[in-house]
């Protein structure tokens, strides 16, 4: 079976203001998708109310992931089924070792009762995906024994949310500003991590106020996004038109 | 006899037959805890209230050893052939265990009636000159008047200590006033460890008030180093009132830790005179909170000696209504020229009535010196809590996670692994045991 996650006529508010306004949009495993938009169009809100952050109020529309309604669910029910949020900003979570809170993530998401911290997965079996995933990546293990994202610099922290996504394999990945504050060498170890986990296991959406990053990643679908809508979709050929004309071209096309 | 008064410090003196000097030191604390106002400043009393402590009805004198070991506390006190265990239950001696290496090297490690007797000339000086005066604070000087227990552990020079030494507290009785004096020296180029514990049977239920009161004084020799930790978790119908000072000699090491988890009331007063040139002394207290229990921690540094260091790390998770307050002081005299300080009090909060306050102070009469401090109380971020649920944490566990972490932070400042350990497995059950 083919995931897919669908948003349909949604509109929601944060803080009693409404940020998108019917938002219309679809992924599948195996699909690589771009939205892109201005600061302040509402791209960030999508992110957010995908995963079910609980300052954001669904007024109206729907998340559907497989024909199933999910906007009701707590982001770790969201995660357990398969969605994943790779943050503009991680949050710091002091103390908070970094092998073993993946640990109880990769069981919640992967021990098949889905219960939680009940050790549902061996330690053995863990540990070899672990070490499988920080090779695939490239990244050094020593790694994993700090804590999570403390005096992470801001690539780490980006690659530290790319390690999660690829831990917990995720059928639907939302990259929301993956390019912030990334210098060109660590935006190029993130594109490159993304590129190694896309498949046709893993539907991407790339949420990007530029188009640099998508010097690294191919997608074949991009969307506009415009004061709470998607204005335009089409194909890589979009990215390309914004990057010439800026976007205050599309400021008409709605 | 229940409650106390002058006639209770004289029974006393007359059940351990006291020496003559220390008659008078006790009969004089008296008179000076009678004397000593209550309260100091309003800000004391704001959590500290005497009051709420009632005197009248406490049984203060050692009675003859009456209560057994509850079993349920077995395995904690369990003793492991290579540690030094001075073990009390109720008011009364239970057990003093000396490693083997002690008598081989000549440590003394007993209790403190035995001290008196045994030791007159070793022990004196240090009554005759405190480490806390029982002028500075009412409950030293009640301390002073009633201590019946507490150990007594001497270093000499140069001889290290391989396991720790252990005081255990086990309170089963109602109703009972433990007062405990321990005095540790180390002598010079010494190094030991010495760990408090206490525990309560199981009468967590009961209204019954009983009272702890502990001093500690510490006199570190020239390059001496004590690892020291206290850690309680006493059922919350105990009051526990704590006095704590050591006094540091040239390039002396300490490192404390201090993890209140029980009792209703905790008054804890920390300090550490940094005398010597070139001493060091880390305090690390770790404090989670439950129910209505209240804590009121007061830790200062004095650095008196030019190049002295030294750290406060305080942390406090309060759930439920708890209350906590963090009074650091870091105090850099006019001859503390070099001294290097560190003051952090951070407090995380995981109920709306739950509620901390950090009042760090900094007094600092020199020049060339490094000092600077930490404050922070926040409620459990939920942003913290979203991110850890978008990776499959439900939100307990995601709050259990938190708080662990926020433990760890300060956790990590413990320099000996087993400590540390010790210490994370009883957060760790007080957090499992509150779900």
């Amino acid at each position: 079976m083919v995931y897919e996650l669908e948003v349909k006529d949604l509109h929601v508010s944060v803080d009693g203001k409404q940020i998108l306004k019917g938002v219309n949009f679809k992924v599948k495993q195996g699909e690589i998708h771009a939205i892109m938009g201005p600061n302040g169009s509402g791209k960030s809100t999508l992110a957010y109310t995908i995963m079910g952050h609980p300052r954001y109020k669904i007024n109206n529309g729907e998340i559907i992931l497989n024909g199933e309604s999910i906007g009701g669910l707590t982001a770790d029910k969201r995660a357990r089924k398969g969605l994943f949020l790779a943050f503009q900003y991680p949050v710091t979570v002091s103390g908070v070792n970094l092998t073993s809170f993946l640990r109880s993530s990769y069981d919640s998401i992967h021990s098949p009762n889905g219960t939680p911290g009940k050790g549902g997965v061996p330690f053995i079996q863990f540990k070899r995906t672990l070490d499988q995933k920080l090779n695939l990546l490239q990244i050094d293990p020593s790694f994993t024994s700090r804590y999570l994202n403390e005096g992470f610099s801001g690539g780490e922290k980006k690659k530290c949310e790319i390690l999660q996504m690829a831990m917990l394999e995720p059928r639907i990945a939302v990259l929301d500003e993956t390019d912030t504050g990334l210098d060109i060498d660590a935006l190029k170890v993130v594109a490159e991590g993304v590129n190694k986990l896309a498949g046709p296991d893993l539907g991407v959406a790339i949420i990007t106020h530029y188009q640099r990053i998508l010097r690294y990643i191919s997608p074949q679908f991009v969307h506009v996004m415009f004061e709470g809508k998607i204005v335009h979709s089409g194909g890589k050929e979009l990215a390309d038109q914004l990057e010439e004309k800026g976007y205050g071209w599309i400021k008409g096309g709605a | 006899m229940a409650g106390v008064s002058r006639e209770t410090v004289k029974e006393l003196i007359k059940l351990r037959s006291e020496p003559d000097w220390l008659a008078e030191i006790r009969l004089k604390a008296w008179e000076t805890f009678e004397k000593t106002p209550l309260e100091q400043s309003s800000m004391y009393v704001r959590h500290t209230d005497l009051r709420s402590v009632d005197l009248k009805t406490l049984e203060a004198l050692p009675s003859p050893r009456s209560s057994n070991l509850p079993a349920e506390l077995e395995t904690y006190i369990k003793e492991s052939s290579e540690s030094s265990l001075h073990l009390q239950v109720d008011s009364s001696l239970a057990k003093v265990s000396p490693a083997a290496e002690l008598a081989r090297k000549k440590v003394i490690f007993t209790d403190i009636s035995t001290a008196i007797k045994q030791h007159r000339d070793l022990i004196e000086p240090y009554f005759r000159n405190r480490a806390i005066k029982a002028e500075e604070d009412k409950l030293v000087a009640l301390n002073t008047a009633l201590f019946a227990n507490g150990v007594f552990l001497y270093v000499p020079n140069d001889v290290h200590l391989e396991a720790p030494t252990r005081s255990v507290k086990v309170l089963n009785k109602l109703g009972v006033g433990m007062f405990n004096l321990s005095i540790i020296v180390m002598g010079n180029g010494s190094k030991a460890t010495f760990v408090e514990e206490g525990y309560s049977g199981d009468h967590q239920t009961n209204k019954i008030q009983s009272l702890q009161s502990n001093v500690l004084e510490i006199h570190l020799g020239e390059g001496a180093e004590l690892n020291t930790a206290d850690i309680q978790s006493f059922s919350n119908n105990v009051v526990i009132f704590t006095n704590r000072r050591a006094l540091s000699g040239r390039d002396s090491n300490l490192n404390w830790v201090a993890c209140p988890l029980g009792g209703q009331f905790t008054r804890a007063n920390t300090s550490a005179i940094l005398d010597g040139p070139g001493a060091n002394a880390q305090q690390v207290e770790v404090v989670f909170g439950s129910g209505e229990q209240q804590f009121d921690l007061a830790s200062t540094l004095s650095h008196i000696g030019q190049h002295t260091t030294g750290d406060i790390y305080s942390t406090g998770v309060f759930k439920d209504k708890s209350k906590g307050m963090f009074k650091g002081m870091i105090k850099i005299g006019k001859t503390g020229i070099g001294s290097n300080s560190f003051l952090s009090e951070h407090s995380l909060l995981l109920n709306p009535q739950a509620r901390a306050d950090a009042i760090p102070a900094l007094e600092i009469e020199t020049n060339d010196v490094k000092c600077s401090h930490s404050a922070s109380v926040a409620q459990i971020d939920e942003e913290q809590i979203f991110y850890l649920m978008t990776r499959g944490l439900d939100e307990q566990t995601a709050r259990s996670v938190i708080v662990k972490g926020f433990f760890e932070s300060a956790l990590r400042k413990v320099q000996l692994p087993d400590l540390k350990e010790r210490v994370a497995g009883f957060l760790d059950e007080k957090w499992e045991r509150g779900r």
